[in-house]
């Protein structure tokens, strides 16, 4: 790989390129665990501890965010002169 | 090696422009059918951006000309013989799906937030109330993609919808539409994105139908 | 037809990633010698050379720089 860019560049967009599959992933384990919740296949513990589990994600996606000083924004992955990813 | 980028009509003309690497192109003919090719001695194709793009410059040149099946980067065989095989053995589908993308063109449509901020939910108190915000944020979305693809399927002959488009977007979807009928579909996403404030509805193409080329037994992706 | 196609890279305001999404991801696969696959892995490898590469710039229809290796 040729690396053109200086390193903090490297290392920015590499950060938004995790914090972005990171969420993808996030948004997929929700939506499986709203499905399962709404076709009734939890035990109230089931449900609770996974409501958390999802809750705890989140609030750790915010402060990888903050860590990286990345704004929702930023998750919107720029490709050079061709334009942004999204 | 021959390397391959698009299935047409063997009265389509060949196109004009180099290949992957500079390389002539040829035209395979097969009863009605035709491949668009090269001949390489030595050939890794990498998707880096120059020749994912050198790829798809052969296929919107054959576009230009008549109805194309792009194939996926990075198809190669061994002998033009071997593509005629594929041509034979393939010819009642492949005549169908190039009947099917004649006079037609691929759209894409991107929706994303205006000011991309995520529903959050984090202040909820226990798990349970967590999941149910979360299910009812959720179902809103989904309503406003509904909102926003029907009107557009509408006026395509067939779609393609991402299941889980990448954040932060809403919408990810590809649309087979009739050439008379693209100013019509970027009206109407155009009315979409006005009556949208907190959306930007983006159209793209017209594209070779990359996402039409197939009969596809995946049908979760169409709607 | 009143829409014409245009040409890359004409196009300055397409974003890469809908070429990449269409060629690396649809259209017709007609052999098992297809170089790759998109797994998932390849899509992050690929975001990462995308990434950390240089992304080529397009001036001209004769613009685009082929990569070192591809022999005619």
């Amino acid at each position: 790989m040729r690396v053109d860019a200086d390193d903090e560049d490297v290392a920015r967009g590499l950060a938004q390129l995790v914090l972005t599959v990171v969420e993808l992933l996030r948004q997929l384990m929700e939506r499986q665990a709203i499905r399962r919740v709404e076709a009734g296949d939890l035990s109230d513990d089931q449900v609770e501890r996974l409501g958390l589990a999802l809750m705890a994600l989140e609030q750790r996606m915010d402060e990888l965010k903050r860590d990286f000083r990345m704004t929702d924004e930023d998750l919107n992955l720029n490709l050079g002169p061709l334009g942004n990813l999204l | 090696m021959i390397y391959a980028y698009g299935i047409c009509a063997a009265a389509t003309t060949p196109p004009p422009c180099r290949g992957l690497g500079g390389a002539r192109l040829g035209v395979l003919r097969r009863d009605g059918l035709a491949a668009v090719y090269s001949r390489h001695r030595r050939l890794r194709p990498q998707p880096t951006p120059a020749q994912v793009l050198a790829h798809e410059r052969v296929v919107e040149a054959i576009m230009d000309d008549g109805p194309v099946l792009p194939l996926r980067f990075g198809t190669q065989l061994a002998t033009e013989e071997r593509l005629a095989t594929v041509l034979d053995e393939r010819r009642e589908e492949l005549l169908r799906t190039l009947a099917r993308v004649r006079d037609r063109v691929e759209l894409g449509v991107r929706a994303l937030p205006t000011a991309p901020t995520r529903d959050r939910a984090a202040g909820e108190r226990t798990g349970r109330a967590y999941l149910l915000a979360r299910a009812a944020q959720q179902r809103r979305r989904d309503r406003t993609v509904r909102d926003l693809h029907e009107p557009l399927a509408e006026l395509a002959a067939a779609t393609v919808v991402r299941p889980l488009p990448a954040p932060p977007a809403l919408l990810v979807a590809a649309y087979l539409v009739d050439a008379d009928r693209v100013a019509a579909f970027r009206a109407r996403a155009a009315a979409l994105d006005a009556q949208h404030d907190e959306l930007d509805v983006v159209v793209t193409g017209p594209w070779p139908p990359y996402n039409f080329a197939t009969e596809d037994e995946d049908e979760s992706r169409r709607r | 037809m009143s829409d014409e196609p245009q040409r890359l890279p004409a196009r300055r305001d397409v974003a890469l990633v809908e070429v990449l999404d269409r060629a690396l991801g649809a259209g017709v696969v007609i052999t098992g010698d297809v170089v790759l696959t998109l797994a998932d892995i390849d899509l992050v490898d690929l975001s990462l050379r995308l990434v950390v590469g240089s992304v080529p710039t397009l001036r001209g229809p004769a613009a685009a720089r082929e990569e070192p290796g591809v022999a005619p």
